[in-house]
């Protein structure tokens, strides 16, 4: 399974918990409290990379090299 | 000095940027608030910034989970913080203002004048080169005095009643699924008849993660005919996203507008309210 950049944030960190360090990165700092996890339904990964100003074909990229443990 | 309205509060709330923040770090009639978790102020917050997170400015309520809090509540809160009736308070978050927007409603729901918002993530600050802390300020504890404002607080009492009113108009800052009825969080999916959409994070430019340009955003928000002679209600699934609504649109100096606490969250489940779908 790929990360797309249509996919809700929250999935991708439900699914693939080892892709915290790489939204930490760009400035989501603390995804797992309740608050910011329910945040994380409300967009996706494109728009996540868009609150924070990134690339998010670049954020698509890096979360799938944490799924992949490059 | 800011213009306030005949309710004490601030006519058009003003944003303010990284140099301004800079320029007011020591300001002691400045309070600066992190609107983040309590898990994430404790890891470095701006120095001098206190902690309002999201925990303490929402109750559960009538089985919805994050409902504004009573007039008590917030006065003691406020006051604990070290908050006067006349300070000039500027928040920030790093969710594009997800959690500020809420804030933002709260304090000027409970009459607070002088509310502004850091445009964008506070990760800015750092990206400018300054620092975190994590020393805590030291309070001291004031007697805040509340005024509890309906007149930004939208119920469903009172959308029904305006459902046809030219002078009213809805936003809804959902998904556009959700808007769409095809994602439905409840019992029915769609929207309030009449609602326009605009998804919330259409408010911050990307390449950035500021908010857009004022022109471009009374554009957007005009062309969806929500002109600023009207009263506009924002609405959500449980009113996080509409506060940011309704923070965007008071930052354009709309001077009426409500936000639909229970939003989504009670309109999609109860069967005297009326739902539209799109095709």
């Amino acid at each position: 399974m790929r990360i797309t950049e249509d996919m809700d944030l929250e999935k991708v960190i439900d699914l693939f918990p080892e892709t915290l360090e790489v939204l930490y990165a760009i400035g989501f700092t603390d995804l797992e409290t309740p608050p910011m996890r329910h945040a994380a339904k409300l967009v996706s990964v494109k728009e996540a990379a868009g609150l924070m100003g990134a690339d998010p074909e670049r954020l698509a990229q890096e979360l799938n090299r944490a799924i992949q443990g490059d | 000095m800011v213009e306030v309205n005949e309710e004490g509060v601030i006519t058009a709330p003003s944003l303010v940027d990284v140099d301004w923040l800079r320029e007011h770090i020591d300001d002691e009639t400045v309070k600066i608030i992190d609107a983040r978790s309590s898990y994430d102020y404790r890891k470095g917050h701006v120095r001098n910034a206190i902690n309002i997170e999201l925990v303490n400015i929402i109750r559960s309520r009538g089985g919805l989970p994050a409902m504004c809090p009573s007039e008590k509540h917030m006065s003691d809160l406020l006051g604990s913080k070290g908050i006067e009736n006349d300070s000039s308070v500027v928040v920030y978050d790093n969710f594009g203002g997800l959690f500020s927007g809420r804030l933002f409603w709260t304090l000027e729901h409970f009459g607070h004048g002088d509310v502004r918002i850091f445009d964008g993530s506070i990760k800015l600050w750092l990206d400018a080169g300054e620092s975190f802390t994590k020393e805590v300020p030291p309070l001291t504890e004031t007697k805040y005095s509340t005024v509890h404002r309906e007149s930004n607080l939208a119920t469903k009492e009172w959308i029904i009643s305006h459902l046809k009113d030219p002078d009213v108009a809805f936003l809804d800052v959902r998904k556009p699924g959700e808007y769409a009825g095809k994602i439905a969080f409840g019992k029915r999916g769609g929207h309030i008849p009449g609602a326009v959409h605009v998804h919330w994070v259409e408010a911050i430019d990307p390449s950035t993660g500021r908010f857009k340009a004022r022109s471009e955003l009374r554009a957007m928000y005009e062309g969806k005919g929500l002109m600023p002679n009207k009263e506009i209600v924002t609405y959500c699934w449980m009113g996080m996203r509409a506060s940011h609504g309704y923070m965007m649109l008071r930052l354009l100096g709309y001077p009426k507008v409500r936000m639909y606490d229970s939003s989504w969250s009670e309109w999609g489940d109860v069967d005297e309210c009326t739902v539209e779908a799109s095709p």
